[in-house]
């Protein structure tokens, strides 16, 4: 498949009173065309922050892109003009937050909120709008949408709400769809409708999705390919099967090892790493993660390790990523 | 020594601590909120019910796990536990005594017996008080000790427990991590001697290494305490790993119980079923061949619940009597009880 999505090395910083932030900072990923990508990682590592930099939605200030680029469809979308900006995000890039209320304007009703961005984005009468308005709402799973195109969104549970979003996200044909934590907030039940529908309709529709999200369940279940995050940057990228059966960095090994399974009887105590993520703004030149991690050496406090190729499809950015087995044992 | 001598010897404490001696015995709690309308008189127009006549013992030593989606009436029956909401109807018997027929002065050995700890610790930590004020202030206000030397060392004790430096003592709230917080939420419980904790959403705010952390920390002072926990949560994975038996509840109601793993091995509530086919697990291969049937339709309002079983709208196995007949909780195998006629 084609690269839709090419990131390469980007930085965004936020200067505030108590010193420079680097909440990404030489992040590097690609999409390609149809595929579900997942950014996996704890609070506070970059997930949110990576997503709005390719939405060009940073708030300045304190936040800045200070380096990189983003190819999206060819195009390098740093270069273009706020302008240029605006006719993709919500055209070709979809978006999906955590709280359907970011995207719905609580005083307007769902069928005028799908249809303006429907003519906003397309060449396309009122009329036709409010027909691919039902479409959009019947595709989305919810009954009777002629009579919810006249409600407002707090006539809505949270799960059909974040139905909604989806509709308004799918409505202008995009090619990527970008969904930060779009269930965290919904019970188990609910969330498990909302992912089989973005699954169902973006593999049917061909669209490309990045998944950002810190739970491991939902990854394993829906993405094609996983990029883990620690402190501003991927630290390993492969394919699912790779991430989750042959990890090859000690972050992602201790994130495994943390997460509960409820497949599986109680055998031991959970084995988690020690401490917490480091503060963003005290970033030194060695490993971000060595303070917590056990297999660190000396030289780890020195250089931070680049990501490099552990085989045809996983990347991991560990000085003893080839000794990690060794080394547990 | 191989992590397997390890992991037997764990799951033997783990599974070896409890007695048959019941601590506590809920039976038959009802609470019903009302809904009032009118500025002047408040009329009652309708009744939330939030807990709907729900029965269960936990026995000394051991975790209860209470599981279910947000709204299900989890939180209620732990406010009512401790009298901090006023049930409608039911007991509340801790060891033999009903909490509810007591009065304040009464309760009050009870509520340093009984502690909680909440999901956001932030909000019930005193911004302007330091680290170990938060944790010694209760000490002296019950009584538990009274010299300030004393208490002092005991707060310190108390820090180093729950994997704090002692320097935190002199710090506040807002400058410590989520993680930090809720360890400071369980110093400040155990201050009190307690002998039963309801940990109402205790991990769910906290990422999963930190998350991991505290369960180890929270299962460490079991051991070491001999306490007993009422473990809230909506998490299916962190209940399986942390109680030794599970209560499911649904709309006010409580759907099954039994032993841990007999629940998660052997569901025999439909509601439960579908709750553990919709939990993702960490592992794709496993994923992607596991049918994943979904169940359909969303959580009915307490406010006007179903009638007859109270899931039978979004059931796949209800039949037309599931609509009428409230299914009785009954005992299906010795510990195993469930809700549903068509078990
Ligand atoms: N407006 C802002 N000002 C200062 N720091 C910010 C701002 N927005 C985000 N950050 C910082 O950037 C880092 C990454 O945040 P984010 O991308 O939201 O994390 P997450 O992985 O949880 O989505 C965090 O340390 C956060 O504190
Ligand atoms: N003080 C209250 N007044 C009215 N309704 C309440 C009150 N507390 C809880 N409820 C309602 O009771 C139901 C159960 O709530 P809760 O016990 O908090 O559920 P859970 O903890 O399982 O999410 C919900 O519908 C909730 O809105
Ligand atoms: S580079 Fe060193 S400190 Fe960083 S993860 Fe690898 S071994 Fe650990
Ligand atoms: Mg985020
Ligand atoms: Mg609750």
């Amino acid at each position: 498949m084609a690269t839709l999505l090419e990131i390469e090395n980007l930085q965004t910083h936020f200067f505030t009173s108590a010193g420079v932030v680097k909440a990404v900072d030489g992040v590097s990923y690609t999409v390609d065309e149809g595929e579900t990508v997942a950014v996996v990682g704890e609070s506070g590592c970059g997930k949110s922050v990576t997503a709005m930099s390719i939405l060009r939605l940073i708030p300045w200030p304190p936040g800045k892109i200070v380096g990189g680029s983003i190819k999206f469809d060819g195009q390098d979308l740093l270069q273009l003009t706020e302008e240029e900006m605006r006719n993709i995000r919500g055209r070709d890039i979809g978006m999906i937050f955590q709280e359907p209320m970011t995207s719905l304007n609580p005083v307007l009703t769902i069928g005028l909120q799908l249809t303006e961005t429907l003519m906003a984005h397309t060449d396309i009468t009122a009329k036709k709008a409010n027909e691919r308005a039902v479409e959009l709402l019947g595709m989305v799973g919810i009954s009777e949408p002629e009579r919810r195109l006249v409600q407002y969104p707090h006539h809505l549970s949270g799960g059909m709400r974040q139905r909604v979003v989806i509709a308004m996200a799918l409505s202008c044909d995009p090619k990527l769809i970008i969904a930060d934590e779009p269930t965290t907030a919904l019970d188990v039940t609910i969330q498990a409708q909302i992912l089989e529908l973005m699954k169902d309709l973006t593999k049917r529709l061909g669209v490309a999705m990045i998944v950002i999200t810190h739970n491991l369940g939902v990854v394993a279940r829906y993405a094609d390919r996983v990029n883990v995050m620690y402190a501003g940057r991927i630290i390993e990228s492969g394919s699912a099967q790779d991430i989750y059966y042959n990890p090859k960095h000690p972050y992602t090994l201790a994130l495994l090892k943390s997460v509960p399974r409820m497949d599986q009887a109680r055998q031991a105590k959970l084995d988690p790493v020690d401490g917490q993520p480091p503060d963003l703004s005290q970033l030194d030149a060695g490993c971000s993660f060595r303070a917590r991690c056990r297999f660190a050496t000396a030289k780890c406090a020195q250089e931070y390790p680049a990501l490099e190729k552990v085989s045809d499809t996983q990347y991991a950015a560990c000085w003893e990523k080839d000794n990690l087995e060794e080394k547990a044992s | 020594m191989s992590t397997t001598d390890a992991a037997v010897r764990d799951d033997a404490q783990f599974r070896g601590t409890h007695s048959d001696e019941v601590l506590v015995e809920v039976k038959d709690l009802k609470m019903f909120f009302p809904v009032t309308e009118g500025v002047f008189i408040h009329r009652v127009v309708a009744h939330v019910k939030a807990v709907n006549g729900v029965s269960f013992q936990i026995k000394k030593g051991e975790t209860l796990g209470l599981v279910g989606e947000s709204g299900c009436g989890k939180t209620t029956t732990g406010r009512c536990m401790i009298q901090l909401e006023q049930a409608t109807s039911g007991e509340i018997l801790y060891q033999g005594t009903d909490l509810t027929k007591l009065d304040s002065q009464e309760m009050i050995d009870y509520r340093k017996k009984i502690q909680i700890i909440f999901q956001d610790p932030f909000s019930s930590l005193n911004p302007r008080m330091t680290i170990g004020d938060i944790i010694g202030e209760p000490m002296k206000v019950h009584g538990i000790i009274d010299d300030p030397t004393e208490r002092r060392q005991r707060v310190l004790e108390l820090l180093a427990k729950c994997g704090l430096k002692a320097n935190f003592a002199e710090r506040y709230p807002h400058e410590m991590s989520g993680g930090q917080r809720q360890r400071v939420g369980i110093a400040r419980a155990l201050a009190m001697n307690p002998e039963f904790i309801i940990c109402d959403e205790a991990v769910s705010a906290l990422d999963v290494s930190i998350q991991a952390q505290v369960i180890n920390l929270l299962e460490d002072l079991r051991e070491e305490f001999g306490l007993t926990y009422l473990f809230i949560s909506h998490d299916l994975s962190v209940i399986r790993h942390i109680c030794h038996r599970v209560a499911v509840m649904y709309l006010g109601n409580m759907v099954e119980l039994a032993d841990c793993d007999e629940l998660y091995d052997n569901p025999l509530h439909p509601y439960t079923q579908a709750l553990l086919e919709a939990v993702p697990i960490p592992d794709p291969d496993l994923e992607k061949a596991r049918a994943h049937k979904i169940v359909k339709g969303e959580i009915p309002s307490p406010m006007n619940p179903p009638t007859g079983c109270v899931f039978h709208p979004r059931c796949e196995k209800a039949v037309a009597s599931c609509s009428q007949n409230v299914p009785e909780f009954r005992e299906v195998k010795p510990g195993h009880w469930v809700a549903c006629t068509e078990v």
